[in-house]
């Protein structure tokens, strides 16, 4: 191995979010070919930062975005690289310790603050310490850890379905084959729900072509963008070496890329032929016992983490089943509770009473398989009481703790996986608070951290320490919306505006507004007042027949109100219409595209304002030939 | 250099022939233009295949024009040649992520020791090509760097 290929391994530790490659097994799992646009768009991104936007920034003094932007177009372009590095760095820090502390609450019972604040210090000693060296070695393990934290469940498990050592990376083929035969029996038997399920293999089914094409092209340029990812790539200085340690960073992230499908493969193999055999709730196969305990699967609709906060409610006085919603309010507790059937919070609310009173009778374990589970499964119509694909939900973290428990040691994969997250999160989290660090420039040029950068850094990582306690958003989408402002703001500027000559300060200044504006009016837009959104956008959205009239019929409800309170719950009823949920679109959109994936657009907006507006501003930039 | 029918006024014409090629296919799929006796050629090709004529066509032409501008302007040669190959990764990249992404449909008639081919394209050999394609792309960079800084 050379000295590119091992800067490469450092790179790759910290190249892709965490919370994405922790969550990309789930991803596939639950929507088979749709989901590998995650790993494919990842991989795009990783290669265009080594090789268009990397080499760029070699060239500048500083191997930064803000420095080669000062560079080329000024102090103001600069300063506005620099806001949009911070916007894009806070969600994706929030993400990575809020992924820390899922791990360290869920897997080790350690309250999410602790976690969160002995990472935070670490990621400032880390981010802000003079020396580089220590924090690509950290990343360099931390890409070895993630290797291990995949391939070594996949390799038992794959010892353990074919009877024998394998490649599993390329032999699940066979059983995808295999499995591809139980999801034709569970669909013939009608044990599927279509709302939820979805042949593995059969493309385009839970995302439309368009939004799978919008969801890559964000990824990929969002990556590329990434304040953090091209500046450690041309760490060398040297253009040349900066695309060769791009290209072997793209390897070594591919290896974890083709990897995560592939355990999904093995893992829907079980989970789906233990639905075939019509497995009873009662005897629940024992892989799922970590994942309903920590509350990140759901058998129709409960969990046992679930029925420990309603026993917790009940002792800290909640009284009947509707005051429990009070108490679970804060957190995703809550909104699992408020969507369960009446009927099995009155049983689920009893039973936890009685354990109150008699902890004897039986474990919480005892009384959620004996009470609980039967009576959900009875108010979902699963009269068998038997383990149904839709009444199975499964978070992407969940998932993880399954295939650790099907891998026959679930304490030592489950370690080994939580240990690789935090690490490869210590490590991101690091390199991207140095990026936010050096946007501030240093007048002697040399590469010690400034006051004001240390002050940035410090600043944003307290922040975002703080918000992830209290984020309740899905990580990934939270991700992706980051990578999505990055596609919009930084790319147009790093890919077009330092290559092309003609590109004016003006140009450059104004692409960046314009991308992130547009990406940010998306994302606030159908987010906070999808209503009027879709309201002025009306003629661009996909929306059905169907739902544009039910959508005029509220409308006039909201005006013909008699009383406030009727108003307010039409109005309610007209937002949340428009806003769509995780499981139906909204009208609010352009041409049906999520909101996470409105990269594309900003993107779209920001190159062209470069090039027009470039072309209309006089040329005051010389660059040294 | 200037000679009638030089290497760039083939690649242009025959660019442009391609464009215009793509161009009618779509005008036909689209009704703008009736096919004589109802010969249309656009399911043959589909969507995916009328966007590669198409983007062979565009890549002829721009590489025609930069053989000229080599031609007429000897002292932007690297400038030039780094564009060329830079606009040809792009749009390998584009192929691999997304074209291949998009189009998994015909690959998955066939079978690829047990996977459908559209999905083991998507799962790992757009991934695998991708990585290629990134050392191809840092070496031939690198090389023509090395060349056109030399004497």
């Amino acid at each position: 191995m050379n000295g590119a290929a091992l800067r490469g391994v450092s790179v790759a530790g910290r190249a892709a979010p965490v919370a994405l490659l922790a969550a990309l097994p789930g991803l596939v799992f639950t929507a088979g070919y749709d989901h590998l646009a995650y790993g494919v768009g990842l991989l795009a991104g990783v290669v265009l930062a080594g090789l268009l936007i990397a080499p760029r920034l070699a060239e500048a003094t500083a191997p930064t975005i803000a420095s080669a932007v000062r560079e080329n177009f000024g102090a103001v372009a600069a300063l506005v690289a620099s806001v949009l590095i911070a916007i894009v760095a806070l969600p994706l820090l929030v993400a990575d310790f809020a992924l820390v502390g899922i791990v360290f609450e869920r897997g080790l019972g350690i309250a999410p603050v602790f976690a969160v604040l002995g990472m935070l210090a670490l990621v400032l000693l880390l981010g802000l310490m003079r020396n580089a060296r220590t924090l690509a070695v950290l990343s360099a393990i931390a890409w070895l850890l993630l290797a291990a934290s995949i391939l070594v469940p996949l390799v038992l498990i794959a010892f353990a379905v074919e009877g024998g050592a394998t490649v599993p990376v390329t032999a699940y083929g066979l059983l995808m084959q295999d499995l591809q035969g139980i999801e034709e029996t569970l669909i013939e038997r009608g044990l599927v729900d279509f709302d939820t399920f979805s042949a593995h293999a059969a493309p385009f089914i839970r995302l439309i072509e368009r939004d799978v094409f919008a969801l890559v092209i964000t990824l990929a340029l969002g990556v590329a963008a990434l304040p953090h990812l091209a500046s450690t790539l041309a760490q060398s200085r040297d253009p040349a070496a900066a695309r060769f340690t791009g290209a072997w960073t793209a390897l070594f992230v591919m290896l974890l890329l083709i990897s995560g499908p592939a355990l999904a493969v093995y893992a829907k193999h079980a989970i789906y032929s233990a639905i075939a055999n019509d497995t009873p709730l009662a005897s629940l196969p024992h892989w799922l016992d970590a994942p309903l305990a920590a509350g990140v699967a759901r058998v129709h609709g409960t969990s046992l983490y679930l029925f420990e906060q309603v026993v917790w409610a009940a002792q800290a006085g909640s009284q009947t089943a509707a005051t429990v919603a009070d108490a679970l309010s804060a957190g995703a507790s809550g909104s699992q509770w408020q969507s369960l059937d009446p009927d099995v919070q009155q049983v689920m609310f009893a039973a936890a009473a009685q354990h109150i009173v008699d902890p004897q009778a039986g474990s919480a374990w005892d009384v959620y398989r004996g009470t609980v589970l039967p009576a959900a499964a009875a108010a979902a119509g699963n009269d068998g009481a038997i383990l149904t694909q839709s009444g199975l939900v499964i978070e992407p973290l969940g998932f993880l703790l399954i295939v650790a428990g099907l891998t026959g040691f679930p304490a030592a994969v489950t370690g080994l996986m939580a240990l690789a997250f935090a690490t490869a999160a210590l490590a991101l989290s690091a390199s991207i608070v140095r990026s936010v660090a050096n946007i501030v420039p240093d007048r002697a040029g040399s590469r010690a951290q400034t006051l004001g950068g240390i002050f940035s850094g410090l600043a944003v990582s307290a922040i975002a320490a703080g918000v992830a306690v209290f984020v309740t958003m899905d990580l990934v989408t939270l991700v992706v919306s980051a990578l999505a402002i990055a596609a919009a703001g930084l790319f147009p500027t790093l890919a077009l505006g330092l290559a092309w000559r003609r590109a004016t300060a003006v140009g450059v200044i104004a692409a960046m507004i314009a991308g992130a504006g547009v990406t940010g009016y998306y994302m606030a837009g159908t987010q906070f007042f999808p209503a009027n959104f879709y309201t002025t956008w009306s003629p661009l959205s996909n929306a059905s027949e169907y739902a544009i009239e039910e959508f005029e019929t509220l409308i006039v409800e909201a005006r013909e109100a008699e009383t406030e309170e009727e108003r307010a719950q039409a109005s309610a009823a007209l937002e949340d219409l428009a806003r769509g949920s995780a499981t139906r679109a909204g009208l609010a959109n352009w041409a049906g595209i999520d909101s996470a994936s409105s990269g594309i657009f900003g993107a779209l907006a920001g190159l062209l304002t470069l090039i027009v507006v470039s072309l209309v501003t006089p040329s005051r930039r010389r660059r040294a030939q | 250099m200037n000679s009638f029918l030089g290497a760039d006024v083939i690649e242009i014409g025959l660019g442009f022939l391609l464009v215009a090629g793509a161009l009618v296919l779509l005008a036909g799929a689209m009704g703008i233009v009736v096919a004589p006796s109802g010969v249309d050629l656009f399911p043959l090709f589909g969507v995916i295949g009328t966007a590669l004529v198409f983007a062979a066509g565009v890549l002829l032409v721009a590489s025609g024009r930069t053989r000229r501008a080599i031609a007429q302007h000897p002292e932007r040669r690297h400038a030039l040649r780094s564009t060329r190959l830079t606009i040809v990764a792009l749009l390998l990249v584009a192929a691999l992520a997304i074209g291949l992404f998009l189009s998994p449909g015909p690959f998955n008639l066939v079978r690829v020791g047990g996977f459908p081919m559209g999905y083991y394209f998507a799962a790992q050999g757009a991934l695998v090509a991708l990585v290629i394609l990134a050392f191809w792309w840092a070496a031939r960079q690198n090389r023509i760097d090395v060349e056109e800084q030399g004497p």
